[in-house]
């Protein structure tokens, strides 16, 4: 398994790592890998660690920025940050899980599953079959606590955004737009369009149900199994 | 101490509680919010007394009306305002004691854009994800995640404060129970004229335009709109076109990234910004120039000039010592004043 990696700053406090070369062909799994790696790595305390598909910003705490006054912050940054991801041997066999995420597509929930078939061509049948049948791969959490960005769309579904976005889009609703799909974690402004809900809670106590490098499939279920559902349903990969 | 609640009577513009936000929850989406200007909500906390990472009120444009309760420590710190208690105004930038229940007027901020309140003891809300601060886009934090409306009625501690040592100490009483000390300290953040120099550190986005756009960049100076609010700065000028700006994939940003959607006009994040941007980012304002940048008013301009992170790093640092030794005098003639 080989990286490489190239460091920019992201403001005064924080690195940007990009991922230039990865042998895995799941780059989400070890962009995670690499993130969980660099959060509980002791030498460094960051602040934060947020991986996106092929890079991961770490964010400093002021006072490790101010105690290296005499020499280049940024540059022993860069240094400590490449001895530690030289040494790193990766385990990717227990990354990700399998999220079955059960969507009623019925109407009243994909309010855009007209406009959809209008601008793709295809049947309401034909989404829902297309969309239903994909494995789709966490690349990054962004936009809201809980939203993930699902990579793997069909491109026959792939449809640039609204032309204007929504004040409020119900929360669970599952969307789609350009190359993505997504869910809605709470009720808020979006601009996807949207083709049914799922009654599963996609941020809970602090952590997303979906993180970077898990697959998720969506599973669709009748109005009256929304109503009674509450469990999702998860394997390891 | 003892529980205690201030009450809204007039709310401003947008007032929220903030501290310095919530962290180590990014890579769950979760934006880190908190004050618009750090050091101004810093300065506040220290001269009543309070660790600076407490919870106060943040006001921009204008300020509120508040009834408080006798037995309060306060100060003001940020943009110029002139708080009002019936009908005296009260100094900035020095503790403010309030022996009795009376009622403050903030006000407009006539300077800058941004004024904290401080509480001796904090604004006791919960903490959500280890944080006070309010996220208004994702209700999240402060006061049910909304910004102060009439009636609200915000925790605080109140403590018995002799008015009888305060004058033996050298406070002097106006209003007859609200007394500030003779001293008060300089800003800490210098307010923007109405042009302004901004530094950032340019991406390699920046660095790989021609350099006749970079240059037009540099040149133009941006004007401050209207539509700004906590999740971003707008800025109207020269459009600055960039390839594949409709396009790109979503990547970690941080306060400050200065980001140029498909119409050209920059967006700088500010507080309440999203974990992942997928706009195109020509670079990030320095720590030290962005409490300044929070502070620009409506329709004031600013004008960008690169800098190399490690002349953005010696800023930190410097600013990090200055407001340490500034902070240590404050909390001596804090101790001499509440023994």
């Amino acid at each position: 398994m080989t990286f490489r990696y190239e460091f920019s700053p992201l403001g005064d406090t924080g690195v940007l790592i990009n991922i230039t070369e990865n042998s895995d062909p799941a780059t989400s799994r070890a962009t995670r890998a690499i993130a969980d790696f660099l959060r509980k790595a002791e030498q460094f305390r960051f602040l934060d660690v947020v991986p996106a598909f092929d890079n991961i910003a770490v964010f400093f705490r002021l006072d490790e920025v101010i105690i290296s006054s005499d020499t280049s912050f940024f540059s022993k940054a860069i240094q400590d940050l490449k001895g530690a991801l030289k040494s790193l041997r990766l385990n990717l066999d227990d990354e990700g899980k399998v999220v079955s995420l059960p969507v009623c597509y019925d109407p009243t929930f994909g309010i855009d599953l007209e406009s959809i078939a209008a601008q793709s061509d295809l049947s309401i049948n034909q989404i829902i079959e297309i969309h239903s049948s994909v494995s789709y791969n966490v690349g990054a959490l962004g936009f809201a606590p809980g939203f993930a960005y699902l990579q793997g769309i069909d491109q026959r579904l792939n449809l640039p955004r609204r032309a204007s976005p929504r004040t409020r889009v119900e929360a669970g609703s599952v969307a789609i737009a350009s190359e993505y799909t997504g869910v809605y974690p709470a009720d808020l402004p979006g601009g996807w369009h949207v083709l049914g809900r799922t009654p599963v809670k996609l941020f809970v106590a602090g952590r997303s149900l979906l993180q970077v490098g898990d697959q998720v499939q969506f599973q669709p279920i009748s109005m009256s199994d929304f109503t009674k559902f509450n469990r999702v349903s998860t394997k390891k990969l | 101490m003892r529980k205690a609640t201030i009450t809204v009577l007039r709310p401003g513009v947008c007032s929220t509680i903030q501290d310095l936000g919530r962290f180590g929850y990014q890579d769950q989406g979760v934006s880190p919010s908190g004050a618009l200007d750090p050091v101004s909500l810093k300065t506040a906390n220290s001269l009543v007394g309070n660790d600076p990472s407490a919870a106060a009120i943040e006001m921009v444009q204008v300020g509120a009306k508040i009834a408080l309760k006798g037995g309060l420590v306060i100060a003001f710190a940020g943009g110029v305002c002139a708080p009002e208690i019936s009908g005296v105004p009260l100094p900035m930038l020095r503790p403010i004691f309030v022996l009795v229940d009376v009622v403050i007027d903030i006000g407009q901020v006539t300077n800058g854009n941004v004024v904290y309140m401080s509480v001796r003891g904090g604004i006791c809300v919960d903490k959500v994800f280890g944080s006070r601060s309010t996220h208004l886009g994702t209700k999240t934090g402060g006061l049910n995640g909304v910004a102060l409306r009439v009636g609200d009625q915000l925790p605080v501690a109140v403590a018995k404060i002799s008015k009888r040592d305060l004058v033996d100490r050298g406070v002097t009483f106006f209003c007859d129970d609200v007394g500030t000390p003779p001293w008060s300290i300089r800003p800490t953040v210098e307010l923007p004229s109405e042009l302004t120099d901004i530094r950032f550190i340019p991406s390699k986005i920046f660095q790989s335009l021609e350099k006749v756009d970079q240059q037009k960049f540099l040149d133009t100076e941006f004007v401050l709109s209207p539509t700004s609010n906590r999740m971003g700065y707008r800025l109207k000028g020269n459009a600055l076109q960039l390839d594949d700006s409709a396009n790109m994939k979503s990547r970690p940003v941080c306060v400050g990234t200065i980001q140029v959607p498909p119409d050209g006009q920059p967006i700088v994040l500010m507080a309440e910004r999203q974990t992942t941007g997928g706009y195109p980012s020509v670079g990030e304002i320095i720590t030290v120039d962005l409490f300044r940048f929070a502070q620009a008013r409506v329709g004031q301009t600013v004008r960008f000039i690169p800098v190399s992170v490690e002349v953005a790093q010696g800023g930190v640092v410097r600013l990090e010592k200055e407001m340490k030794t500034l902070f240590d005098s404050i909390s001596q003639r804090m101790s001499e004043l509440l023994v």
